[in-house]
C-alpha cells in the first residue's frame, strides 16, 4: 500500500505532534516529520495542513524576522489545538489497536 | 554551512526559484474562489522562499512537478466546499431557468406566451429606442415618445421603424449565439423597463445614506482603529496562554468600563455576562467578559422571546516571540 495513502489520514495528528512542545517553521515540520520516519510526507501536504489547522484556529502563527534568509513563518498550537491533540490521540490509540488485533490474527479469511 | 555571504549570493538566486515555481503552480490553483486563491499565493509565496533559502537542489527537484505540488496542496488544504465554482455559469443559469419554466408561473407564462409574444416584439423596441435616447443624453422623460437626436417626431419614427425588426428578429431561426445575444439584450431591456416603472409617475430623488449610522467612535465607546467597535478584551502571555480573568484599568486607576458591548461590527446582537464580585456586584473591568451573539444579525429581541445565541469565541491571535536579543516582527493573521 502506497504511504501517502496512510498519511492522508493521520497528517493532522502528525503535524500537531511535532509542534505540540516546540513552535517551527513550515520547512523545519516537514523536516520533523521526515527525521520521525515519516519519509513520504511531501511539503504540499504538510503546508496545506498547517494552513487548515490555521484557520480552525488549533495553529497560531507568527514571523520571524531572520538576518540569514527570507522571514520564517512559524507555527505552534493553541489551546485548542492542544485539546484537538488530545482528543484525536485517543482515537488513534483506539485506531491502532484494532488495527493490531486485526493484522496479529493468525486465522485468516483470506485462502 | 554557508556563511552570511554565501547567503547573500544564493538569496537571490533562491527567491527567483520561488517565484518561478509560484508562477508554475498558480494556474493550477484557479479552481480556488478568488479571495481565497489570492490569499492563498500569498502565503504560499512565503512558504516557497522559505524552501528555497534552506540548502538543497532547485525547488522543482525537490517539490515535484507543480501541478502535482498544487493538487497536493488543494487536497490537504480542504477547500471550501459549496464555493468551488464547479459548475460553469452557463450550465448554472440554465438550471435556474429550467426550474423556473417547472414552476406554477412559468407554466402559466408558457401556456400565454403565443399570446404575449408579440406584445414583447413591441415593447422591447420602444425600450430599445428608450434605452438609445436616454443612454445618448436626450431627457430622461421617455414616455410616451422618447427623445431621439432633441427630437420626439425622430423618436417615434425610430420605434415604428424598430417594431417591425424586432418582429422579424423573433421569427428569423438565429444561431445559438445569436439566440444568447437576443436573450440577454432582451433580459437588459427588460430590466430598464421595469426600472422605468418603477420611476415613472414619481419624481422623487431618492438619496443614498452613504455615510451609515453615526459611528461607534461617535458614541463615546472603544473603537479599533479599523472603525470597528471594541467588544471585549482578551489578554494574553508571551506563550500565547489566553489570562482569564484580568482587572484593566486606565493611566488614572479607573477601571475600563467604555467597550462597545451592545452589538459587534456585523450588527449582531451581543449579550455579555459580568463577573462578580464576593458581594455578587458586577466587576465590569473583569475581561475577557462571556459574550454570546444573536445568530441572525440586526434581529431585535423581544421580552419573553427566547433568542437563538452563539457564544463568542476569544480570537485567533498572532503572539509575538518575546526575545530581548534578536528582532522580532509580527504579522497581522492571515485573513480568513
Amino acid at each position: 500500500m502506497d504511504t501517502t495513502q496512510l498519511l492522508k489520514g493521520v497528517l493532522d495528528l502528525a503535524v500537531l505532534a511535532v509542534v505540540r512542545d516546540e513552535d517551527g517553521y513550515g520547512y523545519d515540520i516537514v523536516r520533523r516529520l521526515r527525521t520521525a520516519g515519516l519519509d513520504d510526507v511531501g511539503d504540499a501536504s504538510v503546508y496545506g495542513t498547517l494552513r487548515r489547522l490555521y484557520q480552525a484556529g488549533a495553529l497560531k502563527s507568527y514571523v520571524v524576522a531572520s538576518e540569514e534568509g527570507p522571514h520564517r513563518k512559524y507555527y505552534g498550537a493553541t489551546p485548542a489545538g492542544r485539546d484537538l491533540y488530545e482528543t484525536w490521540i485517543k482515537k488513534w490509540r483506539g485506531f491502532a489497536e484494532a488495527m493490531d488485533v486485526l493484522i496479529d490474527t493468525p486465522e485468516r479469511t483470506t485462502a | 554551512m554557508s556563511s552570511t555571504l554565501d547567503f547573500g549570493a544564493t538569496g537571490d538566486t533562491a527567491t527567483r526559484d520561488a517565484e518561478r515555481y509560484l508562477k508554475d503552480v498558480a494556474p493550477h490553483l484557479a479552481a480556488l474562489p478568488a479571495e481565497e486563491r489570492a490569499d492563498l499565493l500569498d502565503d504560499l509565496a512565503q512558504h516557497l522562499r522559505e524552501i528555497a533559502a534552506e540548502e538543497g537542489p532547485p525547488l522543482v527537484e525537490r517539490l515535484g512537478p507543480p501541478e502535482a505540488y498544487a493538487a497536493e496542496l488543494l487536497a490537504s488544504a480542504g477547500v471550501p466546499l459549496g464555493r468551488r465554482p464547479g459548475v460553469p455559469l452557463l450550465d448554472r443559469a440554465a438550471r435556474v431557468v429550467e426550474r423556473g419554466r417547472r414552476s406554477w408561473a412559468g407554466q402559466e407564462l408558457m401556456r400565454l406566451s403565443p399570446a404575449l409574444r408579440p406584445a414583447w416584439w413591441v415593447a422591447r423596441a420602444f425600450l430599445a429606442v428608450a434605452f438609445l435616447a436616454e443612454a445618448g443624453g436626450g431627457s430622461a422623460d421617455v414616455f410616451p415618445i422618447p427623445e431621439l437626436a432633441g427630437s420626439r417626431l425622430i423618436g417615434l419614427l425610430a420605434i415604428l421603424a424598430a417594431i417591425p425588426l424586432s418582429v422579424r428578429l423573433a421569427e428569423r431561426s438565429l444561431p445559438r449565439s445569436g439566440r444568447l445575444l437576443v436573450a440577454g439584450a432582451g433580459a437588459v431591456l427588460a430590466v430598464y423597463g421595469l426600472s422605468l416603472l418603477n420611476g415613472a409617475g414619481s419624481a422623487d430623488v431618492h438619496y443614498v445614506d452613504a455615510y451609515g449610522p453615526p459611528s461607534f467612535a461617535d458614541r463615546g465607546c472603544l473603537t479599533a482603529s479599523s472603525g470597528r467597535p471594541i467588544t471585549n478584551l482578551y489578554a494574553y502571555d508571551s506563550e500565547g496562554r489566553l489570562l482569564d480573568p484580568v482587572l484593566l484599568f486606565d493611566q488614572d486607576g479607573q477601571p475600563v468600563d467604555n467597550l462597545c458591548p451592545e452589538a459587534d461590527w456585523r450588527g449582531r446582537q451581543l449579550f455579555t455576562e459580568y463577573r462578580q464580585d464576593v458581594n455578587g456586584a458586577p466587576v465590569i473591568n473583569a475581561f475577557p467578559r462571556r459574550q454570546t451573539a444573536a445568530v441572525q444579525p440586526g434581529r431585535p429581541s423581544f421580552p419573553g422571546q427566547p433568542e437563538a445565541t452563539v457564544p463568542v469565541k476569544p480570537p485567533a491571535v498572532v503572539v509575538p516571540r518575546l526575545s530581548p536579543t534578536t528582532t522580532v516582527t509580527t504579522t497581522a493573521p492571515a485573513p480568513s
